[in-house]
């Protein structure tokens, strides 16, 4: 997993989000997790617990008042995975 | 963004609830007719939703005890104890709040709400670790997000999942703070506290437990699920409220570490509120004598939520959990939950409808409190209201 770069990340992603409803055809780098998908407090803290465990990486979810898109979430992801090893 | 944006995205909250006919401003109790029954839309109610667990909001000791206050004291202490000096009725209570639970500090905050956001925001700054259940609720996440410190939600009521987070976060998981409550509001279930502290005292972490709802409904004593569980001696922090089992308003802290006093002069909810009225002070004073002196309300509480929750089990209803003060009856959709939650008030039950994010894991909710001014007579025709509501629905909600 550490040797995942930003845009494999997103693509990691993409799995993550594609079940809420308004992901299908709305999953892009820039896509917003509360406006474009509208992920609510619960959606994301649910979100972030299980990227937390597949890369085996604490995501404070405070963290997620600094991110808007999947893009920014990727970078942040490739950072503490980075930090880890 | 603008406030004239926030103004609209308030709007839509407000529209989407009237979407589902269930705005909760149509809840105006106009009248009560007692602890458990109040005139709604002029017609009598019964009560399933005001977390009155013992009954005691009409006590004659305890409104009496509130009335004598009121006159002695005054309707209201004008200011913050800090700025503006506290009465020794606030003094008394912290005194009978640390001799109940048998420890060195106990300190009153305005509100349940604000006991919360007063301790964490005092005790965490930014870098801190905290790790809390993810069913949490509103004010534990908020008094976390204000402090700044870094937050991490375990998966709900699961001791491995809290091990595995605290692992991770390697030496920093020593002096943080882990959070759980007693009885969970929503689903109604209860946190397996012993095991949650035995994680947390691994590890070195604090740990701190809201027994909100559980204060006078768990435990021999009703000091909470952490007597229940037997680990008074081991948890770091106790937070409650008088809006629930105590009949009034305002909340707890009790810490087996005396240092929880230095909080006077570092809480800001504490220091810059107005503190508890002399009513309310004395309300939750008489209330925990009752507490303390009367098992047979918890007996007669239990008794209720037991015959509730056979009932409802008897009918095909899903419930969240085993029997508890809190029995939340799963619906499959926000729109079925709302039809059924007006229809439960047509025959003269008033439950609570909670829709996501207030409910958990995208689950829609009937929640019912009980309480021990409930009697047989007013829980079995709850049972047929809910048998009612099924019979007419399209879609039953059936197991």
């Amino acid at each position: 997993m550490s040797s995942e770069t930003p845009e494999e990340i997103i693509e990691t992603l993409y799995g993550f989000l594609e079940r809420f409803p308004k992901a299908a055809g709305n999953l892009g780098p820039d896509t917003k997790l509360a406006d474009d998908l509208s992920l609510d407090s619960v959606n994301l803290m649910e979100l972030l617990v299980e990227i937390e465990d597949h890369y085996d990486i604490g995501l404070p979810l405070n963290m997620m008042a600094d991110i808007t898109t999947i893009r920014e979430l990727a970078v942040r992801i490739s950072q503490l995975v980075e930090d880890k090893a | 963004m603008s406030i004239t944006e926030r103004f609209a995205e308030m709007a839509q909250v407000r529209d989407g609830l009237r979407s589902l006919a269930a705005d909760p401003s149509r809840i105006v109790m106009e009248r009560f007719l007692s602890p458990t029954e109040a005139v709604i839309g002029n017609r009598p109610t019964i009560l399933v939703g005001t977390n009155n667990y013992l009954g005691l909001t009409f006590d004659p000791e305890i409104i009496e005890a509130a009335c004598r206050a009121m006159h002695e004291e005054g309707s209201g202490t004008t200011g913050s104890r800090m700025a503006n000096g506290s009465f020794s009725s606030h003094a008394a209570l912290e005194e009978e709040f640390a001799r109940f639970y048998g420890v060195p500090s106990a300190m009153l905050f305005s509100t349940g709400y604000q006991t919360n956001l007063g301790l964490l925001m005092a005790l965490l700054r930014p870098g801190d670790k905290v790790v809390l259940d993810s069913h949490s609720h509103a004010c534990i996440y908020d008094g976390c997000r204000i402090s700044g410190a870094d937050f991490f939600a375990f998966k709900h009521n699961d001791p491995e999942d809290l091990r595995k987070r605290l692992r991770r976060l390697g030496g920093a998981a020593e002096g943080a703070l882990v959070i759980a409550e007693g009885l969970y509001s929503m689903w109604g279930d209860t946190a397996p506290l012993a095991d949650l502290c035995a994680v947390a005292k691994e590890f070195g972490a604090w740990f701190m437990v809201d027994e909100a709802h559980s204060f006078g409904v768990y435990g021999e004593t009703g000091r909470g699920l952490c007597e229940e569980e037997g680990i008074l001696d081991q948890v770091d922090f106790i937070t409650g409220t008088f809006s629930k089992s105590l009949a009034s308003l305002g909340g707890f802290c009790v810490s087996r570490h005396p240092e929880l006093q230095l909080l006077r002069y570092g809480s800001r909810p504490y220091i810059f509120t107005a503190s508890s009225s002399p009513a309310s002070i004395a309300a939750a004073h008489a209330a925990l004598k009752a507490v303390r002196g009367r098992p047979e309300l918890k007996a007669q509480l239990w008794a209720n939520a037991r015959r509730l929750h056979a009932g409802l089990e008897g009918l095909g209803y899903r419930l969240a959990s085993g029997p508890s003060p809190v029995i939340a009856v799963q619906v499959p959709s926000h729109d079925e939950a709302a039809r059924m939650w007006n229809a439960l008030l047509d025959q003269g039950v008033y439950v609570n409808l909670v829709v996501p994010p207030a409910a958990p894991e995208g689950a829609s909710l009937l929640r019912c409190s009980l309480s021990a001014g409930h009697t047989f007579e007013q829980i079995d025709r709850i049972l047929a209201a809910f048998e009612t509501v099924r019979a007419g629905a399209a879609t039953a909600v059936a197991q």
